[in-house]
């Protein structure tokens, strides 16, 4: 029963590590009742031409499809995050562990987990943009013409298993670290069952990253917090080569590509279609004529 | 738009605590909600029958000994001196006290002078055996009142003089006090604290294996950077008595007593069970190369079966690691999402 929940995806509404999880689709939700309320004029934007549109007609079938793939073909043969671990503790070698407060073990290690993974999810979301063949594959997520949560998940399986071993490797060289300097007494603080810092970050709305509703934080929190609505202009014709950051804006800042602005209607969408799900799977190996740099960045 | 923010921040506070798996420090480790108790459960069990039961045998072997010192044989005081070394091997492969009290940290060294306080121990034991004046004032350092000065005492040479015995008194009582520290505390203190609790047993079973790889094998056999390719007998922790395989098979025995008496459990409610399998079975090999010795390892250092030991003990290190790996949380997490 468990594994048919699996493959058709549902178990991520019930898993507190993924986006989808109900609390934080819950919580997207009356964020977004809020901001309807005070702002009625995107109501335009939970309408029916927006959830019943073709390309999120596409983003429903491809969600069930690529959990199938990700849970049949991905997941068991991923590089795991303790693998990992393991080998970069076995090459530091061991050393008596040091002698700092449990609570202040688990609040580094909880922060640096969040923040290594969260500056490797930005340079490997920017390389997707700047390398021609990655962007080929990333525009499988950019050529979402409407955008609702599942647009999340809209991802080429290969850039799926690129993420996966960004993961992999972020997590399991700061766990090898921690394990090498604390032994068994780090711990992940946790919040609804998940690291705290990612259950804060989705609990804040980010499921309204890929919405139509343009939350901003204010400039003060942009100035460290990528908001719903700088994704969506990551997502915009003409300003898709700003805002890769995933929680954390300082990435942008530090590296060049911060894009703050007031709200502004925008476009979605890429330099390429995608109608049917054999295209987001198999146009990204198609020939094409010449545009298959980002015109944006050539 | 900020105030929408600080309402609805609220408001998910509250609901987020009434989920089954809020953080509340405790067992963040053990992912799966309504371990604690059995967690909780377990290290007390392993505190009550293996701590504590320890540290008792570690006493009754001291009074055993110290019996037999007032009147018996040299036979058979070397005999009840064994049976001390294995009981303190056991206690000092699970000593967790230094990590619950700052009060506790000097009672090993006080107590074990091997590979920290033994330069010069035997000729300083033969010159106060030499002198007449006070034994007690004569070893006042505590590495001559150490365990290993004791061993020294009763096995340097085939007789014991009065001289000696009145020493291996002094030195007896010296541990015997420590010993009785150590018991003290394990009747009043023990693991808890959930993951707080197994990060510290584990930490020392790490430490305790990796000293007894490079310290108690590796060392004397040349198989470490600091004695490369010059193994020498004499290095093994008990080359006077020739007891040093006997250490080495109490260290094991006590780390498997702790994964019988409750951290396989716990690895277990942690869906860590192949883990502690594992470990157990790199325990179990690694007896059985001991057992395999039909003579003391001090007999030849160079004997092939140390270095297959010596890969053993590794094994059992890397298996707690990867146990630690498996407790922890990232393992349990594939997030190959985009963006
Ligand atoms: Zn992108
Ligand atoms: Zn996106």
């Amino acid at each position: 029963m468990t594994e048919a929940l699996d493959l058709l995806g549902l178990n991520y509404l019930l898993t507190p590590q993924s986006r989808i999880y109900w609390l934080y689709l819950l919580s997207s939700a009356l964020i977004a009742a809020v901001f309807l309320h005070v702002r009625p004029q995107y109501r335009i934007g939970v309408s029916r031409a927006i959830w019943l549109h073709p390309s999120a007609k596409l983003d429903y079938m491809y969600f069930v499809l690529i959990s199938l793939i990700k849970a049949a073909l991905i997941a068991p043969l991923m590089l795991s995050a303790s693998d990992v671990a393991l080998w970069v503790n076995g090459a530091l070698g061991y050393r008596e562990p040091l002698h700092l407060g449990h609570t202040l073990i688990v609040a580094l290690y909880t922060l640096s987990l969040f923040v290594v993974s969260d500056f490797t999810r930005y340079w490997l979301h920017r390389w997707l943009h700047s390398v021609p063949f990655l962007w080929r594959l990333h525009r499988v997520h950019h050529s979402a013409e409407v955008l609702n949560p599942l647009t999340f998940y809209r991802v080429h399986p290969i850039e799926n298993i690129l993420f996966g071993l960004r993961y992999a490797l972020s997590a399991g060289v700061v766990t090898g670290v921690f394990i090498t300097l604390f032994g068994a007494r780090i711990g992940v603080a946790e919040f609804l069952g998940a690291n705290a810092l990612v259950a804060l970050f989705n609990l804040a709305g980010a499921n309204l990253r890929h919405s139509h509703l343009p939350l901003r934080f204010g400039d003060t929190l942009e100035h460290w917090f990528i908001s719903p609505y700088m994704h969506q202009l990551h997502h915009a014709i003409g300003t898709t080569y700003t805002n890769y950051g995933g929680a954390l804006s300082v990435w942008d800042r530090l590296f060049g590509t911060l894009h703050v602005s007031p709200v502004r209607p925008l476009e979605f969408g890429a330099n390429v279609r995608h109608d049917t799900l054999a295209a987001l799977f198999f146009e990204p190996f198609t020939l094409e004529k010449k545009d298959e740099q980002n015109p944006i960045i050539a | 738009m900020k105030s929408i923010f600080g309402s609805m921040a609220l408001l998910l506070m509250l609901g987020g605590c009434m989920g089954d798996n809020a953080y509340d420090g405790e067992n963040g480790l053990i992912g799966t909600p309504g371990t604690t108790v059995t967690l909780e459960g377990a290290l007390a069990s392993i505190s009550s029958e293996v701590l504590h039961q320890d540290a008792l045998a570690l006493r009754s072997s001291a009074e055993t000994l110290g019996m037999a010192i007032e009147t018996a044989e040299l036979s058979a005081l070397r005999e009840a001196w064994r049976d001390m070394a294995r009981a303190w091997k056991r206690v000092e492969a699970l000593y967790v006290a230094d990590d619950l009290s700052q009060t506790m940290i000097d009672i090993p060294a006080n107590v074990d002078a091997f590979h920290i306080g033994n330069t010069d121990l035997h000729a300083k034991l033969d010159r106060i055996f030499a002198q007449s004046g006070d034994l007690a004032i004569a070893l006042f350092q505590n590495n001559t009142k150490s365990i290993n000065a004791l061993e020294y005492t009763l096995f340097n040479d085939g007789n014991l003089t009065e001289r000696e015995r009145g020493a291996a008194a002094v030195m007896l009582a010296h541990l015997q006090s420590n010993y009785a520290q150590i018991e003290q505390f394990y009747v009043q203190n023990g693991l808890s604290g959930g993951e707080e609790g197994v990060g510290v047993l584990i930490n020392q079973l790490i430490d305790s294996a990796y000293k007894l790889k490079e310290w108690r094998i590796g060392e004397a056999a040349g198989l470490v950077v600091k004695y490369k390719d010059n193994p020498d007998a004499a290095h093994f922790e008990y080359a006077v008595s020739q007891s040093s395989l006997l250490a080495m098979r109490a260290v094991l025995e006590a780390h498997q007593a702790v994964m019988s008496s409750g951290l396989s459990q716990i690895a277990a409610s942690a869906s860590a069970a192949p883990q502690a399998e594992a470990i157990t079975t790199a325990i179990t090999g690694a007896l059985s190369m001991i057992d395999a010795f039909d003579a003391p390892i001090e007999n030849d250092a160079t004997d092939t079966r140390i270095k297959a030991l010596y890969a053993q003990i590794n094994l059992l290190q890397t298996n707690y690691t990867a146990l630690i790996a498996a407790l922890n949380y990232t393992q349990k997490i594939i997030e190959a999402d985009g963006d």
